[in-house]
């Protein structure tokens, strides 16, 4: 069992108030994982930590081997969208991932217009963001974390604003991204969700993270 | 050089948010409408005349202190919500690094500023259209405009444009046009740079809009500095040693012997203070959280 993830006793606290206490977890390479719980409960804060947007107060966080702020400031080979996805609204779908692909060089046009493709935008559309409905943006959001091929994927609400079918081919794409052998990290208030994708499911709860059976998280 | 393109290609991002900005057609807006006003008098002038005016109004219509109010607060409008956390930035900073994405950021702010400057002259010369001639010298019309205000009956003309006229009149013995264009030109860039980058730190340090109160007390710190300096009892234009805004004005600036910062005085002050701010930019940037930030 390699793990992908390793979450050592992070705590994360804002001015007196205790947003992660005690946090120890592990993730598995090649799995579906999923976090529940309430709103304000912890869980995008400790995604934010995963991904170095935030410092841990006390503790460790360890992604692909390299320690976060430490080895690395924001891990590589890892993709994520954590609450609104943001781009340019003046501009294309396409336009906008070529626009990120460009920095780190990791995806040609061929890929973001494959990515698109997967995820159910037409990349040769001229259509601006500024336009897009609330679930295309978040197939463009979900896109622009897939499309460099990272290995990690962070996903805070990937199915928010999407209809019953958008639904359904997000879930399929993240079932056919864990054959590929992705890590995938998802956060969801919709309990179905997690209990349809997950192998393994936790729960957050006032900053304290515990393990629970798929079938108690319905 | 992918690190170097990475900067260039976040300012530029920054630019192709105007397209879609309302506060960047407000700066626009108020540019296009203040320089209107403020050459209107030269206008008036020249057609009354029926002579033409230099290209080198520019310099003194950052003579007078309201006039630097209305310029410099449009400015702290476009930038008042550095350092422009918005929900893009968690998607670009992933990608390119925290140190890129605020040198991108830095890089923005020169460049907008210099756009800003570039912009303001632009329609100053615009707006004097068709009455402007090119010519080594100030010309005819700038020279009256200097005349002191008892004997200048040109002030009839000016209504929308007051000079310092003892200021005016030093500056042209003291300078040639195209050094006091210049001066000016960099001068109103770099007060520009100065202040983006305050609102920058001031906005990372503490809460966002803060900067923008922290940019225009230098900016109101100015117009009462010249108030000051001028006043009966209170003559004191050291001030100006501590108004960087103010030596974007060349009139404020030391001209033979009076006791104001002379020029070599305020470039290098300047240049430390905006050294000293990208560095706290940097510094600060290094250990701040990445979060999407409300506009202002």
């Amino acid at each position: 069992m390699e793990t992908a993830i390793q979450v050592n006793h992070v705590n994360k606290q804002f001015k007196e108030i205790k947003v992660l206490k005690d946090i120890n977890v592990s993730f598995e390479k090649g799995k579906i994982h999923g976090l529940i719980g309430r709103n304000g409960s912890g869980k995008t804060v400790l995604m934010k930590c995963i991904c170095g947007f935030m410092k841990p107060t006390s503790g460790s966080i360890t992604v692909d081997g390299k320690q976060v702020g430490k080895d690395v400031d924001i891990p590589q080979n890892l993709g994520a969208i954590i609450e609104a996805p943001g781009f340019l609204p003046g501009y294309s779908g396409f336009r906008n991932l070529k626009f990120l692909a460009d920095i780190q060089k990791k995806a040609d046009s061929a890929q973001i217009e494959e990515m698109m493709e997967r995820v159910g935008l037409d990349p040769k559309s001229k259509k601006h963001v500024s336009k897009y409905s609330l679930g295309m943006r978040q197939r463009l959001g979900i896109a622009q974390a897939i499309m460099e091929d990272p290995d990690i994927l962070i996903l805070d609400e990937p199915m928010n604003g999407l209809d019953n079918h958008g639904v359904e081919d997000i879930r399929k794409l993240l079932f056919d991204l864990k054959e590929e052998g992705k890590t995938i990290l998802i956060a969801s208030h919709s309990a179905e969700d997690i209990a349809v994708l997950c192998d393994t499911v936790h729960e957050m709860d006032a900053g304290v993270l515990s393990q629970v059976q798929k079938e108690d998280s319905l | 050089m992918d690190k170097c393109k990475n900067v260039f290609r976040i300012c530029g991002n920054n630019f192709s948010k105007w397209k879609n900005s309302p506060r960047a057609f407000i700066c626009l807006s108020l540019i296009i409408v203040f320089m209107y006003d403020t050459t209107a008098g030269t206008r008036a002038l020249t057609a009354a005349q029926n002579m033409a005016v230099t290209p080198w109004l520019f310099p003194f219509i950052l003579s007078y202190p309201v006039n630097f109010c209305v310029i410099y607060l449009t400015l702290i409008l476009l930038f008042c919500d550095a350092p422009f956390f918005d929900e893009q930035f968690p998607y670009l900073c992933m990608r390119a690094g925290r140190l890129i994405w605020t040198a991108g950021q830095i890089l923005y702010i020169f460049a907008a500023s210099f756009v800003f400057t570039i912009l303001n002259y632009g329609f100053s010369l615009l707006f004097c259209l068709p009455n402007l001639a090119f010519s080594e010298n100030w010309g005819r019309i700038l020279r009256m405009m200097s005349m002191p205000a008892s004997t200048n009956f040109t002030k009839l003309y000016l209504t929308g444009i007051m000079f310092d006229s003892a200021g005016s009149a030093n500056v042209m013995d003291t300078y040639t046009p195209i050094q006091a264009l210049l001066i000016s030109l960099l001068f109103m860039w770099l007060a520009g740079v100065f202040l983006g980058l305050l609102m920058f730190v001031v906005n990372l340090k503490a809460h966002q809009g803060a900067g923008a109160l922290a940019s225009s007390f230098f900016v109101i710190f100015n117009f009462f500095a010249f108030a000051f300096s001028r006043g009966q009892g209170f003559k004191a234009p050291i001030i100006y040693y501590f108004s960087p805004i103010s030596w974007v004005n060349l009139t404020q600036l030391q001209m033979g012997s009076n006791a104001r910062p002379p020029l070599s005085y305020a470039l290098t002050m300047m240049s430390i203070i905006i050294i000293v701010l990208i560095g706290l930019s940097l510094k600060i940037m290094k250990r701040r959280e990445i979060e999407v930030l409300p506009e202002i």
